[in-house]
């Protein structure tokens, strides 16, 4: 960034939005994956107007500029991988307006998605979308990834939450796209296309959301299997029982080993375990515990629990929620992925997993959202052993190429970002990905806005 | 290498970044910025292991932190980072020589050294230069007045109990000695009704002020002091009035002079709510009536310790009327050195604590940490009392 670029993006920010101090650089140089990088300066968002006069001031002097929220991604999306300028977004962390009427919420994009859930709750609503960093992730970051998390399997992802938005472009330009009603068809829906988009066609400044009415109450069951393909066809029986599930998770046996050597919760020398839960009024959801507990019970589970209470549910997610430490004591390195595969082949591409990590002698533990086809693959190696590395990035690639013959995606919700730039290809039509380059250029013609990320090249680019 | 760069550098490589941390700081609540975390401040200590310079920014940048230990209690991948950060400073209180303590006396006290004369006047330099009351008063607006006489110099060595009654030792801390002597009497009125209370006058302060600003020799000599001569005393328990004494004394000192006398009391330390609430027939009716109160668990006692239900119990047996209160368990934005050193943030995290204190309905504010009653006392303008729970039962 040469003087000039800097005195004018300085004097957009506001010279007390702007630092260049060794300390903040490095602060905001990463996310929750381990690449780094630091920018060459950190702005901190304080509106959409100044937000709008820093991107004229970047596209001005063709300086790139990096979105981040709270920085808790797990693809490299808001590490400023050329440098340029990291624009912070957490302190635009303003809700406002929670509306029961209309069913839906004004947000500014840092607010933490729990204390939007709270607050909802508080006026009696539901904002469903609940990645695993619900209480730390930013609503601007799920947006901009679109996030998924435990509870799509009945309410779906972010994506379907989004109403209406407003952003910035790259030239500054501020602009609208939806409305705050629950439909509409009026032109290109430029919303659904900027949720996902990763910071790399706007900048998110305010968000329209659509909530629900709270559930009164939820039901928690979970069964352990001694044959994986048990567990999977429970996971289709549910699936096609009438009863929607809030929550379905699946376990395999090495996260199931991993948390028992953690946590010992009595769940070694399982092949799979399944965990659901469904919400509703407390007399339909305890018939449909009930039936839940039936399905799992005739699918082959030899040990089923049903939840009288908060806290017995609570005891009942430990073991899911002891998965991210638990696999960690395992190996100190580990590639997070999360694959999706068409409902019916799930079971093929565990049993696929278990043949990659053979083959390539590296654990992979999985597990997560069965009902979605969602697994979160965990390839674990020693850091210290360059061999293991090697290995392990050996077994993602395979698991990609088994996850694409199945006729699955590389990503459910963590994004492309930088981490899986180079696997998206083989996924893409190159048609579309032809187009998706041509709405890049509409958005931000000199290509400043996150550069580097989310769109494999074009091999032929003509 | 030393012990401190070595335990702070491994905490930071032990961080993988993931950012849970942000969900239960209060700092990092309240500001929303990322060297307020606990993450960001790994980042800065793995850097300065690398050769980041240790300039000014990053000094203070590590001492924007409560130690209130939420990041490490709630970390999934048990990232031990407020050590991590203790190590941190220690280390960098060797390496550079200017340990925070210092700087916050030099930057914030001596501008203002009427503070400091304001006991100097009263006679009370007599309170050691290791009490972080020191601190504490040089960053407070009106500085509150040391007592006439301290506790320890009238308190009885020894006041006995019931015949063969246990014996408890009493840790009596500096703000109870220096400025609430009052406090530690009610203490002995109490448990004397049942144990012998042992009272060594060789006590000082618990060392947290101390390991706070990164000074481990000070720090470790109060450990050591303390072990040998509540160690001689042949006591059952060690019974403070203040969660962040009690935390010190039970979970730091032993980590800072790891010796068989240290651990072993560490072991006996209690705060003195769960001896009461063991035996609720002491307090029985004993409240002194008044307007309902709020409870408020500082980070101390009820993070570390695990300590919570008690002092409620103990109000409860006592007949106190106990108000809810919306947050009884999240941080008041004390955490001794920080409300001095980062007046905006602290009170940032106190606003929400004083709306909910508000919205209770309480006429009193309880709570057992002699921290977090200096910031409700400047925090609780209006006149409301701010005691420890104790100080709300009368024995007759």
């Amino acid at each position: 960034m040469d003087s000039q670029a800097r005195q004018a993006i300085r004097e957009a920010a506001g010279p007390e939005n702007f630092s260049q101090s060794a300390s903040d650089r490095l602060l905001y140089s990463g996310d929750a994956t381990n690449r780094s990088r630091p920018p060459a300066a950190v702005v901190r968002a304080v509106d959409t107007w100044q937000v709008s006069r820093v991107l004229a001031a970047c596209s001005a002097h063709g300086v790139p500029l990096t979105p981040r929220g709270a920085g808790s991604g797990l693809t490299g999306g808001a590490v400023p991988s050329i440098g340029g300028v990291l624009l912070d977004l957490s302190g635009l962390d303003r809700i406002v307006r929670i509306d029961p009427a209309d069913q839906v919420a004004v947000v500014e994009p840092g607010v933490v998605t729990a204390e939007l859930a709270a607050a909802a709750a508080r006026r009696g609503m539901f904002y469903p979308p609940d990645p695993a960093s619900v209480n730390f992730c930013t609503v601007g970051g799920n947006v901009a990834n679109n996030a998924g998390g435990l509870k799509a399997v009945k309410y779906g992802v972010t994506r379907d939450y989004v109403l209406g938005l407003t952003a910035v472009l790259a030239s500054g330009q501020v602009f609208r796209t939806g409305r705050g009603t629950i439909k509409t068809v009026v032109g290109y829906d430029l919303t659904r296309l900027l949720v996902g988009s990763e910071g790399t066609l706007a900048v998110l400044t305010e968000l329209t959301l659509r909530l629900l009415p709270l559930p009164e109450a939820k039901a928690t069951v979970s069964a352990l299997f001694s044959d994986l393909d048990h567990a999977a066809r429970a996971v289709q029986d549910i699936l096609a029982s009438g009863v929607r599930p809030t929550a379905l998770e699946f376990m395999d046996a090495a996260s199931l080993a991993a948390v028992e050597a953690y946590a010992g919760l009595g769940v070694g020398g399982a092949a799979a375990m399944v965990l659901t839960e469904v919400d509703g009024p407390p007399e339909v959801v305890d018939r449909q515990g009930g039936l839940l507990a039936g399905i799992l019970e005739r699918a082959g589970a030899y040990r089923v629990d049903r939840a009288a209470d908060a806290a017995q549910s609570e005891q009942l997610w430990r073991a899911r929620r002891a998965m991210g430490p638990a696999i960690l004591k395992v190996a100190r390195g580990k590639l997070n992925e999360d694959i999706v595969v068409p409902l019916g082949s799930l079971a093929e591409m565990v049993a696929r997993i278990g043949g990659v990590s053979r083959e390539r002698g590296v654990q992979i533990p999985s597990f997560g959202h069965a009902g979605d086809g969602n697994l979160h693959v965990n390839v674990m190696f020693d850091p210290d052993d360059p061999t293991a590395e090697a290995a392990a990035h050996q077994a993602v690639s395979d698991v990609f190429a088994h996850c694409l013959a199945l006729g699955g995606s590389l990503s459910g919700e963590h994004g492309v970002g930088l981490t899986k730039l180079g696997y998206v290809g083989a996924e893409l039509d190159p048609a579309a990905l032809r187009l998706m380059h041509g709405i890049k250029r509409l958005f931000d013609p000199a290509g400043i806005l996150n550069p580097g990320k989310t769109l494999p090249a074009l091999e032929d680019p003509a | 290498m030393s012990d401190a760069i070595r335990e702070a550098l491994a905490a930071a490589a032990a961080c993988v970044g993931c950012g849970a941390c942000m969900g239960v700081c209060p700092v990092y609540r309240a500001g929303r910025r990322e060297d307020l975390v606990a993450r960001g401040k790994l980042r800065v200590l793995a850097a300065l292991g690398q050769g980041l310079s240790p300039d000014r920014e990053a000094l203070e940048l590590l001492g924007r932190c409560l130690l209130c230990g939420r990041c490490q209690a709630n970390c999934p991948n048990l990232v031990p980072a407020r050590e991590g950060l203790l190590a941190g400073r220690r280390a960098l209180a060797e390496a550079v020589g200017a340990p925070l303590v210092k700087r916050l006396l030099l930057t914030r006290a001596l501008p203002r050294p009427e503070r400091l004369d304001a006991l100097a006047r009263a006679g009370r330099l007599a309170v050691p230069a290791l009490s972080g009351l020191h601190l504490r008063l040089a960053g407070d607006l009106e500085p509150p007045q040391p007592a006439s006489r301290f506790f320890l110099d009238d308190a009885p060595r020894v006041v006995h109990g019931p015949k063969g009654a246990p014996r408890l030792g009493l840790f009596v801390g500096c703000v109870a000695n220096y400025l609430r002597p009052s406090l530690a009497r009610r203490a002995v009125e109490l448990l004397s009704r049942r144990y012998t209370v042992v009272i060594p006058k060789a006590q000082g302060c618990c060392g947290l002020p101390a390991m706070a600003a990164g000074l481990a020799e000070p720090a470790q000599d109060l450990a050591r002091r303390h072990a040998e001569i509540f160690g001689a005393a042949r006591i059952d328990r060690l019974v403070t009035t203040c969660g962040s004494c009690a935390y010190a004394l039970a979970k730091e000192a032993p980590a800072l002079v790891p010796t068989p006398g240290a651990r072993e009391l560490a072991a006996k330390v209690v705060e003195i709510s769960q001896v009461l609430a063991e035996a609720p027939e002491l307090v029985r009716g004993l409240a002194a009536g008044g307007p309902p109160v709020a409870l408020h668990h500082p980070c101390h006692l009820s993070v570390d310790l695990k300590v919570t239900a008690e002092p409620a119990a103990v109000l409860a047996a006592a007949g106190a009327e106990l108000a809810p209160m919306e947050g009884a368990d999240q941080c008041c934005g004390g955490g001794g050195l920080f409300m001095v050193a980062e007046p905006e943030l602290s009170r940032g995290i106190m606003g929400p604590r004083l709306e909910a204190f508000r919205q209770s309905g309480a006429g009193v504010l309880a709570t057992s940490c002699s921290g977090c009653r200096l910031q409700w006392s400047r925090g609780l303008t209006g006149g409301a009392p701010v005691v420890h729970p104790i100080e709300l039962i009368t024995p007759r």
